[in-house]
């Protein structure tokens, strides 16, 4: 969709966007399969599917990548060499987990394997390492104090920049430089760009002191981790060159399984400062009943 | 005629602070929107806001988001999906209980004026205490109660004329507009359960893999929890889902007659 717009086959007064017609599939399949789309396109379009087309523009969807686990939800890093050394007690699951069964680009309906399949093993295995009755190893005196440290920073910030100003700039960046089609200068100028928001946010000002229901606070918290997962997306996008799944770099067209077949370990400092290594990709099946699939390229 | 009025406490101070557009903005429109600081004891008021609706997106939500990241970060709302699936931004606009997300602005003529969900608690500005709400939702056991051991091999399956039937009422987004709408739960809240819960009853009453019909309609067979529903039909006009609770709550009192005559 982007490749027809960004080459000049876009629709609308900025040719900005593309159609997407269902009218051939008839009132009766659009009600019973599509009642959502087509309440959607009337509200936000004023669009009657079943005569017009709907204005469409690619966006996010799903991030691919998250917190590494293993097939049991249990997180995983790297230690000594090993990459599936487990976290213990840590685990991951959904969107924020990278169980890694979707790759580099998750397909539709794919997110129901998170919930059903892992989803249900994290609890499983939950169940299986804890031991019922057993007690918790007592928490260090000051365990609390991180947490509520930076609770009361947040909430006291009384510095020039509002949250929403930070976000929209950060959005901004993301949107402009880590896109749907990438190079290695625009991932540069982004990752150059955000690393100088990153910075302003110790000037970050929020307005609402109160305890109840604050969503000021909770937005500015949010925005402290959307900042880090931000750098960690773009850091890693730039340092990657190759093409693969969802990541299309128009100065690295091809995908490369000599050198890019791994998966990228990024650490976020707190400054903003990153690490990266990387992990194996898991290619074969915990079963003798089904052959493993060797990957291949995804071509259209 | 006896006359009411709110506690001292209670009563809305109609003008809270101003905010005006900006210089040279051509297309401004007026949002009047409820305030309410659980912390030091003022009165709930209601602030002012001029938005240039030409840097403003066209939904209710677009607006109370602009006003939030650009004029008052204070401003307290409940939101997420922003695209009429998750009910989060029920609230009362212009008089009706919808969601702000997509309530389009030129819907309402004049100013728009926002208030919370009638009638429930204020925890903060534009956000209700639900929690009556979802233990009444809890209470009617909303999820499939059989005593048929699933196949081993496969779904409980559905005829599509049987799927069909709760289609609707399944639906629906929980999103408590039709509830705080409805008079009788007004003054009945503690104990009638009210429109959503009751259509989430009845979506589970009918639907052709539950086996616990008898039990469920036991379970409302009530001089509250069911009958304070008056067909006053409030809530089939506020539901932004078009869905129509009154008509299930109808059908549940049908049933109910007719297994006492059976």
């Amino acid at each position: 969709m982007t490749i027809e717009i960004r080459e000049g086959r876009g629709v609308g007064k900025d040719a900005d966007h593309i159609h997407l017609h269902l009218e051939h599939l008839g009132p009766d399949v659009i009600k019973q399969r599509l009642p959502g789309i087509a309440e959607t396109a009337r509200i936000f379009a004023g669009v009657d599917v079943n005569k017009e087309p709907i204005p469409v523009l690619p966006t996010v969807h799903y991030n691919m990548g998250g917190i590494p686990c293993n097939y049991h939800g249990e997180v995983v890093t790297l230690k000594n060499g090993d990459a599936d050394t487990v976290v213990p007690g840590l685990m991951a699951v959904g969107e924020a987990a990278c169980v890694s069964v979707h790759g580099a680009n998750r397909l539709g309906s794919n997110s129901l394997l998170d919930l059903v399949v892992f989803g249900r093993e994290a609890g499983r295995h939950a169940a299986s390492i804890v031991k019922p009755g057993s007690s918790h190893r007592p928490l260090p005196k000051d365990a609390g104090d991180l947490a509520v440290s930076r609770l009361d920073r947040f909430r006291h910030a009384n510095g020039s920049r509002p949250t929403a100003e930070i976000r929209l700039e950060m959005q901004k960046i993301m949107q402009s430089d880590a896109a749907v089609f990438r190079t290695g200068s625009s991932l540069q100028e982004g990752c150059a760009k955000l690393a100088a928001t990153v910075d302003s946010f110790a000037d970050v000002r929020t307005s609402d002191r109160g305890l109840i229901w604050n969503t000021d606070l909770v937005e500015t918290l949010e925005l402290d981790n959307l900042l880090g997962q931000s750098v960690a997306t773009i850091r890693s996008a730039e340092n990657r060159k190759e093409s693969r799944g969802a990541h299309a770099r128009e100065d690295f067209k091809e995908r490369n399984d000599a050198e890019w077949m791994k998966h990228t370990l990024c650490w976020v400092d707190e400054k903003g400062g990153t690490r990266i290594d990387y992990r194996a990709v898991h290619l074969n099946t915990l079963t003798a009943d089904v052959e493993p699939i060797p990957p291949k390229a995804r071509t259209y | 005629m006896a006359e009411f009025r709110l506690p001292e406490n209670s009563r809305i101070n109609k003008h809270g602070k101003v905010h005006k557009a900006p210089a040279g903005a051509t297309r401004v429109r007026t949002f009047k929107v409820y305030r309410y600081d659980p912390h030091g004891g003022e009165n709930p008021r209601v602030d002012t806001f001029e938005i240039d609706m030409d840097n403003c997106g066209p939904m209710v939500l677009d607006a109370l988001i602009k006003i939030k990241n650009e004029i008052d970060p204070s401003l307290t709302f409940r939101r997420s999906c922003r695209e009429g699936i998750c009910g989060s931004c029920a609230m009362n606009i212009d008089g009706t209980n919808t969601l702000a997300c997509t309530k389009s602005c030129d819907e309402v003529k004049g100013e728009v004026k926002i208030y919370p969900l009638p009638h429930m608690p204020v925890v903060k500005d534009l956000v209700p205490d639900l929690t009556q709400f979802y233990a009444q939702y809890a209470s009617v056991k909303p999820w499939l109660q059989s005593r048929t051991p699933a196949p081993p091999d496969r779904e409980r399956l559905q005829a599509p004329e049987e799927q069909e039937k709760i289609d609707r009422p399944s639906a629906c987004i929980l999103c408590a507009c039709c509830s705080t709408s409805c008079p009788s739960y007004w003054w009945n809240g503690d104990r009638y359960l009210g429109p959503a819960a009751l259509l989430a009853a009845y979506r589970w009453i009918i639907d052709s893999r539950d086996e616990a019909t008898g039990e469920r309609l036991d379970a409302l067979e009530d001089p509250f929890k069911l009958y304070r529903c008056h067909t006053i039909m409030n809530c089939t006009e506020a539901c932004p889902k078009d869905l129509n609770p009154a008509k299930a709550i109808a059908e549940i009192k049908k049933m109910m007659v007719e297994r006492s005559h059976t």
